[in-house]
């Protein structure tokens, strides 16, 4: 019994029929879930490849955050309680096309995906967390003991492998968290402001509208917003 | 770390990337055939999963034929997941003012702007 | 061992990288002092400004300290230090790019002063995000891997994402950010797959290894097997930087969210966010066409021993050859000693080597020489199809930011030009395409100057007037005849007349494509110069020539701080246009890193 290829094919099946069904879907309800059941079959395939630390990551990120956060899109911004979307048939027909397109590229490249250049470790252990550890700390353990590029020195000597370590980006996402975080931060709140020529309450976001197609008077919107047209 | 699936035969890369290369066609399919934004955000999810699926899948010492080395696409997909998180946070905020200014996540009504 | 290990890096390789990477360091402290005046001092109201203000200008110092540490070196030619293991390079083509990130934020924060957006108490986050937004692109410019590419992308794109949505009552602007949003979302996951497919067949992540390994495939047959996969991951890669690069046919976010964010966002986007997309291509098509697959000569050891105090290599260090590049080891010790990690990586110019390896088996070239001539025919028709299409939609324009949308996705146009010029003499010719790159940044740092100068004005007459349509316009000489006169000049150097900046700009350009023989791309160039002449000529006209309404002939004269902004702007293009050989002088410099 081979498990390996077992577990894939189970594996890739969700994947695969979760994610068709998220695009099939009228329900943006079971869209979120469809989508749910894709990313955790994608977290088991990453467990089957070995990548421990990333499957981990993705359920706790991808499923435990992104998700839970378009199911609060979702609910914040539906005004009914089954929201539907309709697909017309020639959108339809479009994303079709596309798809069809696409795909004959994309399974065209696949399918003639050549052998690599040189496989740099099969059967190496997986990487542990320990050494991915050491990697954000700007320190490439690995590097020492094997040459994993080609050498094209002509006096023979034989240099350290390109170690690439990554401290740098570990840190620099961080400040950039930071900034979306304040970004989305500053957009979801609403406008504190009256407006101050009539004295009713500038636009919230939320679920308090006065009505979909209802333009603000000019005037008021100029005063409102400081001079903006 | 040895595990007993390691002596089990490895799996060709083909397949992680026909895997990939199928989330990656739904994703876009689902971005354009969806007119509400949550439903081209998971378009947009869908995409991102299936580069850090070719990024796992290429690095990973389990698969026949895979040529980079682990630590580094397992780093890349780490940041891929990291960066897909931040942009899903932005991309709702951004929706929550546009639903604050059209009372609808529907993409078709904000014609406003024509073009 | 391992911690040993750890401090010895941190000690060379971290520590050398940060003193390079110093001015970003300044942004993000910068930042953290944004956010915490805001929560400690939230009542000084223009205290956001002065704050950002002098840190950009710090880190604009810091990076205008570096130029002669890289420049001064003419022992070793093509010089660039490899940051952070191999993540950034810092040459000095770079670090141009960066001095005009920096130089222009801190007119572009002076300009925000002037205008009466952002709200006061929402300045100090606009200004977080757009220091982020600057970080991703100074990331952008000295990006040598392709993870620092997506995070650059990234970095760059989310707050700016946010920033043109930022007004938040204006119902416009929420749509504009929700179009720029979803798209740039999207090509960022496109370019994300084409790199997996990119490295996943060269077998690195780095794009100088990647070029290697691509210059080293001699057997077409090889090739041939290989090629759909490095096309679609190539042109995946480059559908993510046309995008930010506003290139049809990826274009169609610039005019909706031009005209719906504000003019100061326009500002910033229709700029530097291009500049950064620019210099990434530039990064990337270096990496994949750079490298050599003949063994470089090692330099003169007295040379290099001059060169090795410079950038503060032990003093045994001797040159080692490791992936094509020359880099600074210590002799023969492999056992991990910390003291060795590489510093400084020189490419010898080995013109005389290039002729062997093209000499190949196939009469078509080398893998390598083909792969930069398919960039540079998609480089140039993205660059042709880009001004035609940009010039052609912006007549019919009555919203003057979406004329200026239009106006900026043919400017890009013309910036890819020498772009495509300098890929296509790559192998063959490659001080020439250093030059065509020259020509380039030139392009860049002009452009700069009078796309600021042009959206200045659309914000000075939105808060004066409330409109932003140019039929509203008409008749401001009388108001105003100092700022009818300076927006006719940058108009006129966005057209490319004589004897303004924008013409030795457009010059060069077309310079670089009769260098490189694209006589189609020189020819479409030309024509869609002459024909972006009437729209830009147009809103002088009506600002000129038509009768005033009677609101504006109402109207008080415009606040000294806005005429003498862009009386600067409008001067210095004029400036440029007669004393163009320092700024042209200082691209070459820069440009002779690769």
């Amino acid at each position: 019994m081979d498990f390996n290829w077992l577990f894939f094919w189970i594996l890739a099946a969700i994947t695969v029929t979760s994610a068709v069904a998220a695009v099939l879907t009228t329900h943006i309800v079971r869209m979120a879930f469809y989508l749910v059941v894709c990313l955790g079959a994608v977290a088991g395939l990453f467990f089957l490849a070995g990548a421990y630390f990333v499957g981990a990551m993705q359920l706790m990120i991808y499923v435990g955050g992104t998700v839970v956060l378009i199911g609060f899109g979702v609910m914040l911004t539906a005004r009914t309680p089954f929201v539907r979307m309709q697909t017309t048939p020639d959108q339809w027909l479009l994303a079709m096309v596309t798809a069809a397109t696409l795909g004959a590229m994309l399974l065209q490249a696949t399918l003639r995906y050549p052998k690599p250049i040189e496989p740099p470790g099969i059967g190496e252990p997986a990487v542990s967390p320990g050494r991915l550890g050491t990697a954000f700390l700007g320190l490439r353990l690995e590097a020492a003991s094997s040459g994993t590029s080609s050498q094209t020195g002509g006096d023979g000597e034989d240099a350290e492998s390109l170690g690439v370590a990554y401290l740098l980006p570990f840190e620099l996402v961080s400040v950039h968290l930071l900034a979306v975080l304040i970004g989305a931060a500053y957009l979801a709140r609403p406008r504190r402001r009256p407006d101050q020529e009539t004295g009713r309450e500038g636009e919230h976001a939320g679920a308090e509208r006065s009505g979909p197609g209802e333009e603000p008077r000019p005037a008021a919107v100029a005063i409102a917003s400081g001079g903006d047209s | 770390m040895e595990l007993p699936l390691a002596h089990a035969s490895q799996i060709p890369l083909i397949a992680y990337l026909l895997v990939g290369s199928v989330l990656f066609v739904t994703g876009i399919t689902c971005m354009i055939a969806k007119r509400n934004l949550i439903g081209i955000l998971i378009g947009i999810e869908l995409i991102l999963n299936a580069g850090t699926v070719n990024l796992v899948a290429m690095s990973s010492p389990f698969v026949a034929g895979s040529g980079l080395p682990a630590l580094d696409g397992q780093v890349f997909a780490l940041f891929v997941i990291l960066l897909a998180a931040a942009e899903a946070a932005a991309a709702l905020a951004i929706a929550l003012t546009y639903y604050g200014g059209y009372a609808t996540i529907d993409v078709d009504h904000g014609d406003r702007l024509n073009g | 061992m391992n911690l040993l290990h750890w401090i010895g890096q941190l000690e060379g390789d971290a520590y050398r990288s940060l003193r390079l990477f110093a001015p970003e360091g300044l942004v993000c402290a910068t930042m953290l002092l944004l956010l915490l005046s805001r929560m400690l001092l939230p009542s000084r109201r223009r205290l956001p400004y002065w704050l950002a203000f002098v840190g950009v200008f710090a880190a604009l110092a810091a990076a205008v300290m570096q130029w002669p540490f890289f420049a001064l070196l003419p022992q070793l030619p093509h010089t660039a230090v490899g940051g952070f293991t191999g993540l950034l390079r810092f040459d000095t083509l770079g670090l141009f790019f960066r001095i005009l990130f920096f130089g222009f934020s801190a007119v572009f924060i002076l300009f925000l002063g002037m205008t009466r957006l952002p709200p006061d108490e929402d300045v100090g986050e606009f200004l977080v995000l757009y220091l982020a937004s600057i970080l991703g692109l100074c990331v952008m410019a000295s990006a040598d891997h392709l993870l620092m590419v997506l995070l650059g992308m990234e970095m760059a794109g989310v707050p700016s994402y946010i920033l043109a949505g930022f007004i938040k009552s204006r119902r416009a602007s929420g749509e504009a950010a929700v179009k720029f949003a979803l798209f740039g979302a999207a090509s960022a996951g496109v370019m994300l797959y084409g790199m997996t497919l990119l490295a996943g067949s060269l077998g690195s992540l780095h794009l100088p290894t990647m070029g290697m390994r691509l210059a080293a495939w001699t057997d077409p047959s090889a090739f041939a097997a290989r090629a759909p996969v490095l096309v679609l991951g190539l042109l995946m890669l480059l559908v993510g930087l046309a995008f930010k690069l506003s290139a049809v046919p990826f274009h169609f976010w610039v005019p909706d969210v031009f005209e719906g964010s504000a003019a100061e966002v326009g500002a910033y986007l229709s700029t530097v966010s291009k500049a950064g997309a620019l210099i990434l291509l530039i990064r990337v098509a270096s990496g994949l066409l750079g490298a050599d697959a003949t063994i470089p000569r090692l330099p003169d050891p007295a040379q290099f021993a001059a060169a090795a105090s410079r950038f503060d290599m032990p003093a045994d260090s001797r040159p080692v050859i490791r992936e094509g590049v020359i880099q600074a080891g210590a002799a023969a010790d492999r056992n991990g000693d910390p003291n060795v990690r590489p510093v400084a990586f020189a490419r010898q110019d080995s013109t005389a080597e290039h002729s062997t390896a093209e000499h190949s088996t196939s009469e078509l070239g080398s893998p390598a020489q083909l792969v930069s001539r398919f960039l540079a025919a998609v480089i140039a028709v993205l660059a042709a199809v880009s001004c035609t299409f940009g010039n052609l939609a912006a007549y019919g324009q009555r919203n003057f930011k979406r004329l200026l949308a239009y106006s900026t996705i043919a400017h890009a146009g013309y910036m890819l030009m020498p772009v495509a010029a300098a890929v296509a003499m790559w192998r063959t010719q490659p001080e020439l395409a250093r030059w065509a790159l020259a020509a380039s940044a030139l392009y860049v740092a002009i452009y700069l100057i009078m796309n600021l100068g042009a959206f200045a004005t659309t914000a000075f007459l939105r808060d004066a007037f409330q409109s932003e349509t140019i039929d509203d316009f008409a008749g401001w000489i009388r108001v105003s005849p100092s700022l009818t006169v300076a927006v006719a000049v940058i108009m006129f150097s966005l057209i490319g007349l004589p004897p303004l900046a924008g013409f030795v700009a457009k010059f060069a350009a077309f310079a670089s494509l009769t260098y490189s023989g694209l006589w189609a791309l020189l020819v479409i160039g030309a024509v869609n110069t002459a024909i972006s002449l009437f729209y830009y000529l147009r809103v002088v006209k009506v600002m000129v020539l038509d009768a005033p309404s009677e609101a504006v002939a109402a109207m008080p004269p415009m606040g000294k701080g806005a005429v003498t902004f862009l009386a600067v702007l409008a001067a210095s293009l004029l400036v440029l246009g007669v004393l163009w050989q320092p700024l042209f002088t200082w691209a070459k410099a820069a440009a002779g890193a690769l």
